[in-house]
């Protein structure tokens, strides 16, 4: 599916580098109601660190000079003198040009532009982690799918009733764990590593061994996620929580992808599998576990990097097409997709061009890394 | 393709769709609310008297089934009773599960709340019945060492009644027989059950009754779906009839002018997300706001079906309605299927089989439509047939944006008002449609395509 990226690889890096650093910890320097940077009779002090600043626009007579960030307000902040869905090119109530309200604002007086960057630093913080941690699931899981396949994992039956029995416990305590002195915790580790030391010496047994399909098992589980459509499946499983947050909405939308990303793996193990190199080391005597480290994941870097790319831009989207719902993050979060939906109401444009255009943006220039991938 | 890979794939569906209703059940069980509240609340019961309350409680949650086990089987630590549903009362339900999970037996429980229900019922112990209620629970609600706490209980001065004493003797003996160890036992039920009931209603098409309504799930879902499967219908007929020719196009002038318009277009157009593409769209060509020429488009309205007419009437009374809806939702399909349909043509025009077609002289359009195009339509068939089940997951957007009364808009206004007979309907329906989709699409590309055979 994907050959080469080449030196893109890195530039891809650096660009997801900067998105972060932007996007995420640059943010309350860009709009914000406290100065940056202030110049007083007491020294330099930087009133964006302090948490209660008493008056918020206007700085203390003590100082000479202040710099201010280019957005004077926050996303939460309530301007009530503009409230309304006023315009940028409306006559806007502010005190000086610095205070304007470049992009409108919104029904109870928020700025768009504050809106814009702060619901940037939510999009980005949830494309990223889902990104990680549907990448921590899916690429491990594809990976011994694709790998060890039907034929390479052979136990006895005492191996495999030790490992049902252990199956069957372990969800049992995972669900009536009792809580008390008796430290179960502890427990399931220490049965854990009886379980263990059991199936390795039963292993050692002369028994006669049969192949475990994990393949076929983990890949019907795969096309059974694959059956129901993401998006529903997505609102079923919010409507689960009864207070969402953006943990919960990143938590989820990785855990959905984490399906998709193994299946796409997990091809690309069965190809890299048959490439000579990865014979070589199978015939050098080298254990599964080295080979997988040391032959397959580096094989697999570039499908990875695509995947992740792909899994952040799909992370974001999915983000945004959420809160246009009304049903993703809570009520006091910014989002571009909240703002989106507001525009639909109100018939204001100013809340549904700048937010989509930044959105199309950030899609369009991850896309652009991966379209010839992408149409292949 | 051989009888027996067909054969085989059809079995292989039923795993599946059990699996699929398996998991609606799972998660149906698992939402946060309690089910009879809701069904009582959206009757309107606001009930203000105690005992009527609880009696039509009662009423609802048997009539509904609820007081049967869930599954086939259980497995429950061995101090469980075997079904706990059988406790009608939510708050005594909650405080039985919260005393077995410290491990107190359920014999023990019962006594104890036995005891505890006299002495409630008592009214000339009111003031005992409070303290030693909310003393009891100071000693169960001890986590480390419920005993200790009991004999202090006992020096204390005022256990006069027998009903105390009575109740400290049996907390005694519920704190003896205190479960450490939970080990597991397994629990048979037979069929009668809660998800035997919901799969056999699902076989049959009936996924119970709508709560919010009312109505009957499967009646709502199927009015739903003929509009989304019409939407569905419309959005794949354009697109095919948009990108096959411009892939086809573009593919065989690379490099051309079209091909240079339309690969730019794809790239945008494919990061453009639907409900933004959607929202931009109304908000400028539905009104003459902006400028005269904008007024393209009728503006989201209502949407009525006339019960004595036909489903096609109703379908061409809205079809200027359906125009915009259907454009956005196959905007992202056309970026996607022209790019590839281009990529196809370009691999298939430097095959041998096309040089041969020249050299026996045949022009290049017949070349184009009765070489290139069956091959690059084998090649797409897959793709295409996997869109269709994501135009149905991705109607939800464009349908609750313009208003339509299709099968997303249901969804979205049931996880709403917590209607969650139709929302796990919904998502069985759906994903039983994805599966035969997906499977008729695989025998197709097995017919169609000469070069692959399944033997298995």
């Amino acid at each position: 599916m994907i050959e080469q990226v080449g030196y893109t690889k890195y530039k891809l890096i650096k660009i997801m580098l900067v998105l972060f650093v932007f996007g995420v910890i640059l943010v309350p320097f860009l709009a914000n109601d406290k100065a940056i940077l202030c110049f007083c009779k007491e020294g330099i002090t930087m009133p964006v660190f302090q948490k209660h600043v008493v008056s918020t626009q206007n700085t203390s007579p003590t100082c000479s000079y202040c710099i201010f960030p280019p957005v004077r307000y926050t996303a939460y902040q309530i301007d009530l003198k503009n409230s309304g869905y006023t315009g940028p090119f409306d006559i806007q109530n502010i005190p000086s040009v610095f205070h304007r309200h470049w992009l409108g604002t919104d029904k109870i007086g928020r700025d768009v532009a504050a809106g814009l960057l702060y619901g940037a630093r939510n999009s980005l913080l949830i494309g990223l982690l889902s990104m990680i941690l549907g990448l921590l699931l899916g690429v491990p899981t594809g990976m011994i799918l694709g790998y060890f396949q039907d034929n390479t994992i052979r136990w006895n039956v005492v191996q495999i009733v030790l490992f049902l029995l252990y199956l069957f416990l372990s969800i049992f305590y995972a669900i009536y764990l009792p809580s008390g002195e008796w430290g179960f915790p502890l427990f399931i580790i220490m049965y854990t590593i009886i379980f263990i030391f059991l199936f390795r010496i039963s292993g050692l047994q002369k028994l006669k061994k049969y192949n475990i399909p994990i393949d076929l098992l983990g890949y019907r589980i795969l096309e059974w996620r694959k059956s129901i459509p993401a998006l529903f499946l997505l609102l079923a499983l919010l409507s689960l929580i009864s207070k969402p947050s953006v943990m919960s909405v990143l938590i989820i939308i990785g855990l959905l992808a984490w399906a998709d990303i193994a299946r796409m793996i997990r091809a690309e193990t069965l190809t890299i599998k048959t490439r000579p190199y990865v014979l070589s080391g199978i015939s050098m005597g080298m254990n599964h576990n080295q080979i997988l480290k040391k032959y397959v994941l580096p094989g697999l870097s570039d499908t990875i990097l695509v995947i992740a790319i792909y899994m952040f831009a799909g992370a974001i989207l999915t983000e945004s097409t959420l809160s246009y719902l009304g049903l993703g993050l809570p009520a006091d979060e910014v989002s571009w997709g909240k703002m989106l939906s507001e525009s639909r109401q109100a018939r204001a444009w100013w809340m549904a061009v700048f937010p989509g255009l930044c959105l199309v943006g950030l899609l369009y220039y991850l896309h652009r890394f991966t379209n010839q991938k992408m149409f292949t | 393709m051989s009888g027996k890979y067909v054969l085989k794939r059809i079995l292989l569906l039923f795993p599946g769709i059990f699996m699929v209703v398996f998991l609606a059940f799972l998660l149906k069980n698992m939402v946060p609310g309690d089910p009879v509240e809701n069904i009582m609340m959206n009757r309107g019961m606001t009930l203000q008297d105690v005992s009527l309350r609880t009696s039509e409680y009662t009423k609802i949650y048997t009539r509904e089934g609820f007081n049967k086990p869930l599954f086939y089987l259980a497995i429950l630590p061995d101090h469980y009773p075997a079904n706990i549903r059988t406790i009608t009362n939510p708050e005594q339900k909650n405080e039985v599960l919260f005393l077995l999970k410290k491990g107190y037996r359920h014999k023990n429980i019962s006594e104890y709340l036995n005891i505890k229900n006299i002495l409630n019922n008592n009214i000339y112990n009111t003031k005992q019945y409070s303290v030693t209620d909310s003393l009891f629970h100071t000693v169960l609600q001890n986590e480390k060492d419920p005993e200790k706490v009991l004999s202090f209980l006992n020096t204390e001065n005022w256990s006069g009644s027998a009903s105390a004493e009575s109740c400290i003797s049996i907390l005694r003996e519920m704190i003896r027989n205190r479960q450490k160890w939970f080990l597991p036992s397994v629990h048979f039920y037979g069929t009668d059950n809660q998800f035997h009931q919901y799969f056999m209603g699902v076989v049959h098409l009936d996924f119970g009754v709508s709560t919010k309504d009312g109505k009957k799930v499967s009646d709502k879902i199927f009015s739903a779906l003929k509009w989304t499967a019409t939407m569905v219908f419309f959005s794949m007929t354009i697109l095919l009839l948009v990108s096959v020719p411009l892939g086809l196009w573009s593919g065989r002038y690379e490099n051309g002018k079209l091909d240079k318009w339309t690969s730019h277009l794809s790239i945008v157009l494919y990061a453009i997300p639907v409900f933004w593409l959607a929202s931009m769209l109304i908000i400028f060509c539905t009104t003459d706001q902006y400028a005269w020429w904008l007024n393209i488009f009728p503006s989201v309205g209502t949407w009525y079906d006339n019960p004595g007419s036909f489903f096609f009437q109703n379908v061409v009374k809205h079809a200027s309605q359906l125009v915009l809806p259907v454009l956005c939702m196959v905007a992202n399909d056309f970026a996607f299927l022209i790019q590839l349909i281009k990529k196809q043509t370009i691999d298939q025009k430097h095959q041998l089989y096309v040089k041969m077609a020249i050299a026996k002289g045949l022009n290049e359009k017949s070349v184009l439509l009765h070489h290139i195009l069956p091959n690059v339509g084998i090649q797409i068939l897959s793709v295409f047939v996997g869109s269709i089940p994501a135009a149905f997951a991705g109607s939800l957007i464009v349908e609750v944006i313009f208003n339509i009364p299709g099968m997303g808009r249901l969804l979205y206004h049931s996880i709403n008002s917590s209607d969650w007979n139709v929302v796990f309907g919904i998502l069985i329906v759906l994903a039983f449609l994805t599966i035969v989709i997906n499977i008729i699409g695989d025998f197709l590309y097995a017919r169609l395509n000469p070069k692959i055979s399944y033997h298995d």
